[in-house]
């Protein structure tokens, strides 16, 4: 299915951004299907994902003092400064390759965790850790970035 | 008690799922008393906020 067969269809839709973002959505489910068959995706490949969690907390459970979350000031700022954006992608490129996947399909694709779980068949409760992990370097990874690049 | 890294999973599920009572609970008493998880939780929902305004419109959610 690509852009221009669906051309037809656009018409009715609200917004051509919505309309290209749809069909992405199905592009990259496409893409994840092929590659599911081809036995490339594993979901749980990267384990050691669970020492860069470690390395934020302490054995207690308590946030490691360096590791703390500092405040990133109020979100319209950060959402208007191009500095945050270039951190942003930045950090979702260092992320391991399917702790970004699934964090794209969850929050700048917008599928829910029920439909991300459905297509890469995997249950619910493992997408959720997974996302979890991810919420948790990319936080850590743009903190770093973006208070640096405030301060300078 | 509930330590910070348990409080974090629950920050993260309540952007993918609603909470149970049980789960609301103990994240807001957490919440209450921890300044760094407060933070955190700020952070988790900028992003998920981030990724709505990079994303599609027709997301999960219903229509208001």
């Amino acid at each position: 299915m690509s852009a221009i067969e669906k051309n037809d269809s656009f018409a009715g839709r609200s917004g051509y951004e919505t309309w290209v973002f749809g069909i992405l959505k199905y592009k990259i489910l496409d893409a994840m299907r092929a590659q599911k068959r081809h036995g490339q995706w594993q979901p749980l490949a990267d384990e050691n994902d669970e020492e860069a969690i470690d390395r934020q907390f302490q054995q207690s459970g308590h946030w490691r003092p360096d590791a703390r979350p500092q405040s990133w000031g109020e979100p319209e700022a950060a959402f208007e400064s191009e500095h945050f954006w270039r951190v942003f992608d930045a950090c979702m490129i260092a992320l391991p390759d399917s702790a970004a996947r699934i964090f794209s399909l969850r929050e700048l694709m917008g599928l829910s965790t029920e439909e991300i779980c459905r297509e890469l068949e995997i249950k619910e409760n493992n997408c959720w850790v997974m996302l979890h992990r991810a919420r948790l370097k990319l936080r850590a990874c743009i903190e770093q970035g973006w208070l640096e690049g405030d301060a300078s | 008690m509930m330590m910070c890294k348990e409080a974090t999973r629950l920050m993260s599920l309540r952007q993918d799922r609603p909470l149970s009572f049980q789960e609301r609970l103990s994240l807001r008493l957490h919440l209450a008393m921890c300044g760094a998880c407060r933070e955190c939780n700020r952070q988790f929902t900028l992003l998920h906020e981030a990724g709505r305004r990079f994303g599609p419109e027709d997301s999960d959610e219903p229509p208001a």
